[in-house]
């Protein structure tokens, strides 16, 4: 919406948990923009561990001027020669876990 | 006195805050790692940033501004989204609306969302926006604006999911909030976006019972200007009322803005109370897209909940 990866984020486990929270509002807004933060570095890692170099000025142009823009997914992968889509959602799957990890251990 | 004395509690207290402060520190280190393995591994990455003056934690600002401009200046500087459908002219739909008397007025909006919204959520542009407004004043009947007083949000056209009752005074229990089978979706732990409603339960008038029973949460800590324009931003949104449809039903509510949400992360865009989320799709209706504006309403006029189709004048005589 926003980004172009936001509609392969959705961390249902990870909300739930932070609903039974008792938090105030600067608060939760400080672990929602923790959260969402990690989201954009996983994000820019996992596209860039798989473009090739030469094409990482480009990649980032086009985010820096349209962060919102879907067509970055198709660009990239007519770079990568797959869908980029299945490593972000894997890459995120694994974010929400290792948050999930932070959020129960004792 | 009636309960356990402060002295047997305080405790609780104490844990509860430790959670947080531990919590938090927790992400922190895990947030400090994602950071460096991302510039660890791609340090021309942060030199980009850096010649950029942008900062990744604030991309959604940067993003947000970007969609802004892009939906003021659309129609006549940038390209219209790829996913846009051509509009079809207000007399096509004036025609289609005279028409609809027989089929019923929630097939001609369905008809018309059809026609109009994308595939996929995603900000509407200026145009989009405009032609909904209009549609929404001469079949409902309520006079509703995406940009009103200056203000908008970052998008209208969204998911909305489900959230649970606002505890709207210290002390308020989930079964003062009346018998309904909404009750099941329980009480969230923690305070709405602007506090408790009123200061007891003597205090709660009907107008606050039913500003949190017909309540709407926005993303207004994702708003561009959010940490720039306080404290006039948060007052103005402050029981904002907006018009809330179901575009795949056409079924509408009219709510205020009482919690700041949901998070980014959650792949939502917007939130309802249960009464909200139980007339736009039922008890089991936990997320769907929507559209929300904004209801000019100045004078306060026009009432919270469930938007009834056959009062079209009724709304149209309030607002004249």
């Amino acid at each position: 919406m926003m980004l172009y990866y936001d509609h392969l984020v959705v961390f249902t486990k990870v909300e739930k948990h932070l609903k039974k929270i008792n938090v105030n509002d600067d608060e939760k807004s400080e672990i929602w923009k923790l959260i969402d933060e990690m989201v954009h570095h996983r994000a820019l890692t996992t596209v860039l561990n798989k473009l090739p170099f030469e094409e990482h000025n480009e990649f980032l142009d086009r985010f820096h001027r349209a962060p919102h823009d879907i067509a970055i997914i198709e660009y990239v992968n007519s770079k990568v020669g797959s869908d980029i889509t299945k490593d972000l959602q894997k890459d995120f799957e694994k974010l929400e876990k290792e948050i999930l990890d932070l959020l129960s251990n004792g | 006195m009636k309960g356990k004395l402060p002295t047997q509690t305080y405790h609780k207290i104490a844990k509860n805050q430790i959670d947080y402060d531990v919590l938090r520190n927790r992400l922190k280190l895990k947030h400090l790692e994602e950071i460096s393995t991302l510039y660890n591994k791609h340090p021309h990455v942060k030199k980009y940033f850096d010649y950029k003056k942008l900062d990744l934690k604030n991309i959604r600002e940067h993003s947000a501004k970007i969609i802004g401009a892009g939906a003021v200046f659309g129609a006549l500087l940038l390209a219209p989204p790829d996913n846009s459908k051509a509009l079809p002219t207000p007399y096509a739909l004036i025609e289609k609306l005279d028409n609809s008397r027989e089929s019923g007025l929630d097939k001609f909006l369905i008809d018309t969302f059809k026609d109009i919204l994308p595939d996929k959520v995603r900000p509407l542009t200026q145009g989009e926006e405009k032609l909904l407004e209009q549609i929404f004043y001469n079949s409902v009947g309520i006079k509703v604006n995406a940009n009103l007083e200056g203000e908008h949000l970052n998008t209208t056209y969204g998911l909305i999911g489900a959230e649970q009752h606002l505890v709207r005074y210290p002390g308020d229990k989930l079964q003062n909030h009346g018998t309904g089978p909404e009750l099941a979706s329980g009480m969230a732990p923690g305070r709405g976006a602007w506090g408790y409603f009123s200061t007891n339960a003597a205090q709660l008038s009907d107008d606050l019972v039913e500003k949190e029973k017909w309540y709407a949460v926005v993303q207004t800590l994702y708003l561009p200007d959010w940490n720039t324009r306080q404290p006039y931003i948060k007052n103005w949104y402050k029981y904002r009322k907006v018009m809330i449809v179901n575009t795949n039903n056409a079924k509408a509510v009219i709510a205020t803005v009482a919690d700041s949400g949901p998070a980014a992360w959650t792949g939502k865009h917007f939130g309802g109370s249960p009464e909200v989320m139980n007339y736009l799709g039922g008890l089991k209706y936990k997320k769907g897209p929507v559209l929300v504006f904004f209801v000019d309403d100045p004078e306060n006029k026009i009432p919270l909940g469930p938007v009834e189709y056959n009062k079209t004048n009724e709304y149209l005589t309030k607002l004249n």
